[in-house]
């Protein structure tokens, strides 16, 4: 004691502090792991982790080193412990700023931290407004596919109902571009126009079928008016018929004052046309026919007295000059009743006649050989090309002969001189009749005649040798016998044609079997 | 505080500038005096951690009553150990001897009062080790709770 006071208290104090603070630093460590575990994103707890860890390392070093120190005493090896001294002590001033660079930062990196978590919270929040957002589209967009799937449902029955409606028209439908070309069109329009395909008629021009002029008075009133209702033409078909037509059409507006198209419905109205005009024509011949009863009834009477009479005075005069004046007013007086009795005959054509069943080609035979030699005459020959069965039908035999010969000589009148009549006979299976055509190759008729050559009175022979009743006639008697006749000039027949007819009479009646 | 503190800092050693050798004998006082710088440094950021807590407390209960007191000792120990290594340099090399066999050290007479600081700042396990026993216990607690709160919210 009397030396100072001895340090022994202190290295026990040392010694024991040394152990325990390795201890309670482990001890610490573990805790501090174990909580930085359990809240791996808490701040506090990863700072107090790393003060832990920190700590170990100060104790290790410090404890570690008053163990050693401690122990190198022991060994009587103090100048060893004067170079570790300072080892330990620098590791100890490390620790102790790692603990204070920790312990300064960690509320930084708490406000760093709670800054990130306002900003987290923030973005948590537009997040949840984004989801609402996201939902309110999604819904949105639902309801948008679901209108677009409606639409498109609508749009598709809609298409089909017009494509239908389009596709199965019995009117021709058609659309046209701006430059007038076909764009597109119906089955029934492909019928109407004589084709058998649509590919024959599209991105042709919708003029080709019309007529110059009618087509012009269609484009101007469409071009004007912006329609056309019921306008009636003639269009050519593909394979050279025609056919009357009505069409209603629309102009489709184009970009500014361009006409974009047109697009418009065609009725085919040859039939009704073709109906109206033999309506037209019965009426007329019924009227005409009354009328020329009349006539020739009060015509008859005075020319058989003036006949008889001019055969009374032929009998007295002897003075030839007056003789021949005579034979004038006879000869006048005989193409007068010629003419009334064509009148007469035409008058009568409504009433019928004797009907038997006959064959037709017999009925022809008998009139060639009949009418033959005046042909002749003119070097006109004719050429039987009859069928080898026989073609029965039933009707009055002497007058369907009359139309043969009123046929015939209207053949001869159009050949004049030098020519071929051929005639023609057979029977049309599929429709039940038997057909007769009398072609000659004469000069043909234009056109424009064609539709009047069967209107009583109408002829182009000159006046005083025909009297426009022969064809008339012969219409009416064809159509009492249920049958038609028609004229075709030039030929539909290709083999008329080759054999150089320029006109051919058609014939049809209603044919009968023949009994096997 | 540590915005401030950061400024400071640089700002201090750029007003007083001297001249800097390429490679610097760190020999006689520097390790004394950073070991010292140490300990205040050691001492400053529990001050201040202290100072933190008390302004923003984290929370109540056990676990920060154990680690107030775990950073209480700690300073304790701290000014206790710098309060030692101060006295230990002004000494002289008689004032302590630590020359032969361990039992043989002493702190020689006559005891002055600064002797007698030194010897009893030497017994600073008593400091540290409280400090570390309650940084242990704030830690378990710390642990604990958490734990209890996981599972709670697992269940």
């Amino acid at each position: 004691m009397s030396q100072g006071l001895s340090l022994v208290p202190v290295y026990l104090v040392d010694f024991g502090g040394a152990c325990l603070m390795l201890l309670l630093s482990c001890t610490a460590f573990f805790y501090a792991r174990r909580f930085k575990l359990a809240a791996p994103d808490s701040v506090l707890a990863s700072y107090l982790f790393w003060l832990c860890s920190t700590l170990v390392f100060l104790s290790v070093s410090r404890a570690g080193g008053h163990l050693v120190k401690i122990f190198l005493f022991l060994e009587g090896k103090n100048e060893a412990w004067e170079h570790l001294a300072p080892v330990t002590g620098s590791l100890n001033t490390l620790a102790f700023a790692a603990v204070a660079v920790l312990t300064f930062y960690f509320p930084n990196v708490g406000g760093i931290l709670a800054r990130i978590k306002r900003d987290a919270r923030k973005l948590r929040c537009a997040n949840a407004r984004l989801r609402k957002v996201q939902a309110a589209l999604q819904a949105l967009n639902q309801t948008l596919e679901h209108r677009v799937e409606q639409r498109t449902r609508e749009l598709k029955a809609s298409e089909e109902k017009f494509r239908n409606l389009f596709e199965s028209s019995r009117d021709m439908i058609f659309f046209c571009d701006h430059d007038g070309t076909i764009s597109d069109i119906n089955n029934s329009g492909v019928q109407l126009l004589g084709c058998s395909t649509k590919e024959e008629i599209l991105g042709r021009p919708l003029r080709s079928f019309f007529r110059d002029e009618e087509w012009e008075k269609y484009y101007e009133t469409l071009c004007s008016e912006g329609f056309v209702a019921d306008f009636e033409a003639r269009w050519h078909r593909a394979d050279g018929s025609y056919a009357w037509v009505i069409i209603s059409a629309n102009r489709i507006e184009g970009d500014g004052s361009k006409c974009g198209g047109c697009e418009g419905i065609v009725k085919d109205i040859t039939a009704l046309k073709e109906m109206m005009e033999k309506l037209v024509y019965s009426e007329k011949m019924a009227s005409v026919g009354q009328m020329a009863a009349g006539v020739a009834h009060e015509i008859n009477n005075p020319l058989g007295v003036i006949l008889g009479y001019a055969d009374l005075l032929a009998e007295e005069l002897e003075d030839p000059a007056a003789r021949e004046d005579l034979d004038v007013i006879k000869r006048q007086a005989l193409v007068c009743k010629r003419v009334v009795s064509d009148l007469l005959q035409f008058s009568r054509q409504e009433e019928g006649g004797k009907r038997e069943s006959f064959d037709l080609n017999g009925l022809v035979r008998d009139t060639v050989a009949m009418v033959a030699h005046a042909m002749e005459m003119h070097k006109i020959f004719i050429e039987l090309s009859l069928s080898r069965e026989e073609l029965l039908i039933t009707g009055d035999r002497s007058r369907l002969g009359q139309v043969l010969v009123n046929l015939l000589n209207n053949a001869r009148d159009a050949i004049g001189e030098d020519g071929l009549v051929m005639i023609t006979s057979r029977r049309l299976h599929e429709e039940g009749v038997v057909e007769l055509v009398v072609a000659d190759n004469g000069e043909g008729i234009p056109q424009e005649l064609q539709a009047k050559i069967f209107d009583p009175f109408f002829t182009t022979k000159p006046v005083g040798q025909g009297t426009g009743l022969g064809l008339a006639v012969s219409y009416g008697i064809v159509e009492d016998h249920g049958g038609s006749i028609t004229v075709e000039s030039p030929p539909l027949d290709q083999e008329l044609l080759r054999q150089g007819m320029s006109t051919a009479f058609r014939l049809r009646f209603p044919g009968q079997e023949v009994p096997t | 505080m540590i915005r401030l503190f950061s400024i400071l800092v640089p700002l201090v050693l750029l007003l007083c500038p001297a001249p800097a050798l390429a490679v610097q004998v760190h020999g006689g006082m520097e390790g004394f005096l950073v070991h010292v710088f140490g300990h205040l440094l050691f001492s400053s950021s529990i001050v201040f951690i202290l100072f933190f807590l008390g302004r923003h407390p984290f929370g109540r209960g056990r676990k920060w009553t154990y680690f107030r007191l775990s950073m209480l000792f700690f300073l304790a120990w701290n000014l206790d150990t710098l309060t030692n290594h101060v006295l230990l340099q002004a000494m002289i090399d008689e004032d302590v001897m630590l020359k032969g066999f361990f039992l043989r050290h002493y702190v020689s007479a006559p005891l002055t009062p600064a002797k007698m600081a030194y010897y009893l700042t030497s017994f600073d396990h008593v400091l540290c080790v409280p400090a570390m026993l309650f940084l242990a216990l704030s830690l378990r607690s710390f642990c604990q709770e958490t734990e209890a709160q996981e599972g709670r919210r697992r269940q």
